[in-house]
Parts: C-alpha cells; sequence; structure tokens
C-alpha cells in the first residue's frame, strides 16, 4: 500500500505537473493521497482530485483516494509536527509514505521536508522545472529534459 | 487525431526523443533538431526548387515559428518603442504600429506584437481582402506539379498559396486577439486599377488625425510611397538564408513543424532516423476553425504507440482545462 503526501501551493499544475512525474517516473500508484493545504489553497482540492482522478484512471489505471489536511504555514513547527504525525500513522498501517514537496511556498515545503526526514518516509521527491518559462504548464507538454524528479 | 503543435511535444517526451528529423513525404529532409540541446538545422540545401516546399518557404517557415528573424530585428525593436512611448508623451498623439500584409504571412507582426507589448496596432481591411481572396484558390496538378505521395491529399483541396494565406490569417486572428486592432478602409475609386500599395496608403490615411501611424513593411515600393505620403514607415529585412545552427526552444520547434506541413500538406516525422508519424495539415474537411486553431492531423506509425499516445493527449488536454477553471478561484 501506497500513500502520497503533497503539499499544495497557489498553481495547481505544479501539484499536478509533480503528481504525474511521480507516478510515471517512479511507479508510484498511492492507493491515498493527502493533500497538504493552507486556508488559501484548500479551494484548490475540489480541482485537484477531478484532475488527478483524470490522470490515475485514464493514463495509469487505478483510483486514489484524496484526503485534504489543513495546516497553518506561518507556524512552521507546529505544521513540521502535524505532517510528521500523518506519516507516521500512515506508515504504522502499513503504507509506504512518499512525500511531495514541490508545489508549496517555502515555509510549507520546508516543513514537510522536514517532517518526511524525521518520520523516515520512503520516498521524498522534488520536481525541478529547469527553464521557468514552464510554469504553469502540465507535465506531458514540459519538454522531458527540462524536468529532474529528484529523489531526496 | 487532430492535435494542436503543442501536443508533438507529449509524443517526443513518450519517446525520449533528444534527435528529429522532419522530412516531406518523399523523403527529402528538411529540418532537424536537437532537442536536448535546443538547436535546429536547416538540412535542405538552398538549390532546393521545384519541390513542394523550397528552400525559400523553409526559411519562411522559421520566421512564422520565431526562430529566425529579419536581420534588422533589433534596431526593428528599438524603433517600435520609441514610437509608441517617446511620441506620446511628447506630441501627446496616440502612437499606432501599422502592419502590411506580408507580416501577417510571416507571423512577425505577432512576435512584435509580443515582444513589445504593444497597446494597439492597425492594418488595412485591403490586407485581410487579399488574404481571403487568396485562401480560395484550389490546387491544380498542372499549376502546381506535386510529387507521387501528394497528389492525393491535394487532390480538390487547397493550393499552397492558400495553405499560406490560411496561416496568414491565422496569425492575423491570433494578433487581433492579443491586443486592440484597428482595421483601416478606404474606399476603391472607381475607374482606377486597383493596386494594393495605393490602397493600403490610402487606408491608413483615412484613420483618425489623433492618431501617429508607423507602418512596418517588408516592401520598399511600399515604403518608399508611403513615405511620399508622410506615412512614417519602417523596412522590414527579409532573412534570405539561415545560419547553419539555430537556437531553437520546444515551442518553436513544435511550430515550425507545423509550419512545414502547412506549406507542403504534409510532412514525415522521425526520431533517431526513425519513421514516427505523418503530419497532415489538409485533410478531408477541414474546417476553418481548425486553420484558425492551427491543428494538424497525426498519424503514429505504431499502433500501440498512437493508443497510448491519444490516452495521453486527451487526459493532458482535460486537465488543462481543468486547471484554468483554477484560475478563478486565486
Amino acid at each position: 500500500m501506497q500513500a502520497l503526501v503533497q503539499t499544495v501551493g497557489v498553481h495547481p499544475s505544479a501539484v499536478l505537473t509533480s503528481y504525474w512525474a511521480i507516478v510515471e517516473e517512479e511507479a508510484v500508484k498511492p492507493e491515498v493521497i493527502v493533500y497538504i493545504c493552507t486556508t488559501q489553497s484548500e479551494k484548490l482540492t475540489p480541482i485537484l482530485r477531478r484532475a488527478t482522478a483524470e490522470i490515475s484512471q485514464h493514463v495509469f489505471g487505478f483510483t486514489p483516494k484524496t484526503v485534504c489536511r489543513k495546516v497553518n504555514e506561518a507556524r512552521v513547527l507546529e505544521t513540521v509536527m502535524n505532517i510528521k504525525m500523518l506519516i507516521l500513522n500512515y506508515k504504522e498501517k502499513g503504507y509506504n509514505v512518499y512525500v511531495d514537496i514541490t508545489p508549496s511556498r517555502k515555509t510549507l515545503s520546508a516543513s514537510a521536508l522536514k517532517a518526511a526526514i524525521e518520520a523516515k518516509a520512503d520516498g521524498i521527491y522534488y520536481l525541478l522545472l529547469k527553464n521557468p518559462q514552464y510554469i504553469g504548464e502540465i507535465y506531458p507538454y514540459i519538454p522531458r529534459h527540462q524536468l529532474k524528479l529528484v529523489k531526496i | 487525431m487532430i492535435v494542436s503543435p503543442e501536443d508533438i511535444t507529449i509524443l517526443l517526451n513518450m519517446l525520449q526523443a533528444c534527435k528529429i528529423e522532419v522530412k516531406l513525404l518523399t523523403g527529402a529532409e528538411l529540418v532537424s533538431a536537437d532537442i536536448e540541446n535546443q538547436t535546429l538545422r536547416v538540412e535542405a540545401k538552398p538549390s532546393l526548387q521545384g519541390e513542394i516546399v523550397n528552400y525559400r518557404d523553409i526559411i519562411d517557415c522559421l520566421q512564422l515559428s520565431g526562430i529566425l528573424k529579419p536581420p534588422n530585428h533589433t534596431e526593428t525593436v528599438e524603433t517600435v518603442r520609441q514610437h509608441t512611448t517617446m511620441k506620446q508623451s511628447l506630441l501627446g498623439a496616440k502612437p499606432v504600429v501599422a502592419f502590411d500584409t506580408n507580416q501577417f504571412y510571416t507571423g512577425y507582426a505577432n512576435h512584435l506584437i509580443e515582444e513589445t507589448k504593444m497597446e494597439a496596432f492597425a492594418y488595412s481591411k485591403a490586407s485581410k481582402r487579399e488574404i481571403e481572396w487568396r485562401m480560395e484558390e484550389k490546387w491544380s496538378p498542372k499549376k502546381e506539379p506535386a510529387p507521387k505521395p501528394y497528389q492525393h491529399i491535394l487532390h480538390g483541396r487547397e493550393s499552397k498559396k492558400a495553405r499560406k494565406a490560411k496561416v496568414a490569417y491565422a496569425n492575423l486572428l491570433k494578433a487581433r486577439r492579443k491586443t486592440v486592432c484597428l482595421e483601416a478602409e478606404a474606399p476603391i475609386t472607381s475607374g482606377t486599377s486597383f493596386n494594393m500599395d495605393t490602397h493600403i496608403i490610402a487606408s491608413l490615411k483615412k484613420l483618425p488625425q489623433t492618431l501617429d501611424i508607423l507602418l512596418l513593411t517588408s516592401d520598399s515600393n511600399l515604403a518608399l510611397r508611403a513615405a511620399g505620403e508622410n506615412i512614417k514607415t519602417a523596412y522590414i529585412e527579409q532573412p534570405t538564408e539561415a545560419p547553419a545552427t539555430l537556437k531553437a526552444i520546444q515551442k518553436q520547434v513544435n511550430m515550425t513543424i507545423y509550419s512545414l506541413a502547412a506549406y507542403s500538406s504534409a510532412v514525415e516525422l522521425t526520431v533517431e532516423g526513425i519513421p514516427t508519424a505523418k503530419i497532415y495539415a489538409v485533410w478531408p474537411g477541414k474546417t476553418a476553425i481548425e486553420w484558425a486553431q492551427e491543428k494538424i492531423k497525426l498519424e503514429i506509425a505504431n499502433e500501440n504507440l498512437a493508443n497510448k499516445y491519444r490516452k495521453r493527449a486527451r487526459t493532458a488536454r482535460k486537465v488543462k482545462n481543468i486547471v484554468k477553471e483554477a484560475s478563478s478561484l486565486l
């Protein structure tokens, strides 16, 4: 069983692009996707759910469940603790837990990274976009050599 | 499958393509691109004549994609910037850049509008009519001999002149969507023979006096005559050849493939020398909207790859539309 924890920022395309890259390049097929949202980015979750379902079902042939966990990214240590507990919870249930720190703003990405390291997540990912002109594009439209999926 | 030029990236990503070649259906190589190093080479020789596309057409296609710019591009940008900013504050007249017909054929109007963030542009309705008139011409094997693989594609369809005009028309529509546009019109004087230059000048002179017009043209006669009528002009030099290697990002490579397909009616795409897909810009029942949206028909040689591509391209498009909805939430 696999769970993917994804931080959510202001660009839905960043969440979807790194999701598509992780599933495609790392063959991760999560049963559960946990979106770590802020008050602002929480509004994006219905859109993310629909788009993720499209990608998962029609390209890769599976259907993940999606969950949203709201955090206050300004409270960094509290956020680290919340994400760490979440990862440990899933690990206790027998999941391999992967964390994607790509899409959110710095404080949330840093919190997720610290939490993932402390909770010994099974994989931590960061999708490096080499050319900023592709910001806002979806994974298949970005030339492959302009992307690098970094496993931390 | 009917797709947009940007969808070519999806196919190249699936194949992890580093090097691609674009050929005519006769096998003649036109251009090659190194995707990883973002370079493009013109493989056709300057002597390429009589084929379905010639060397001059390839140069035009490179201009359309923005890979190749007029030799005096930097000066032109500077002239446009000076005209649109300084003049406004000094004289209070509203500066407007006007384009001749050719700037829509080469797509230079579009590139310039984008690069200079032009607030408004003008063109003569005569230019639009000229393009519309050319779009009607049908292919004739006598006037436009075509090699065998092209004969059935072109039968009953647009001539090369018409295909080029449709590309120009799509550029005109794109430019109009990008910024404010003024369509200048002057009545055709009865008793005089129709002359495009005369008409363009007359229509620009009909624009309100409060506008300060700068006409950009690649036609030296038009430039001279417009200057004689006290219309400011800037002459756009046309590139006649391409350097051995050009810088080209993926988007520009895709647009070059589209333009070459439109000019020739169909091209073959090979990846690392392996025939991968045929790309058609002409097919029975292609609609005006499909021309305006720069659609192409992609025929992938390998059926398994074609099925995977279809799923992926359809999903990518759906996801893109879903993401567009999100912009209203932010």
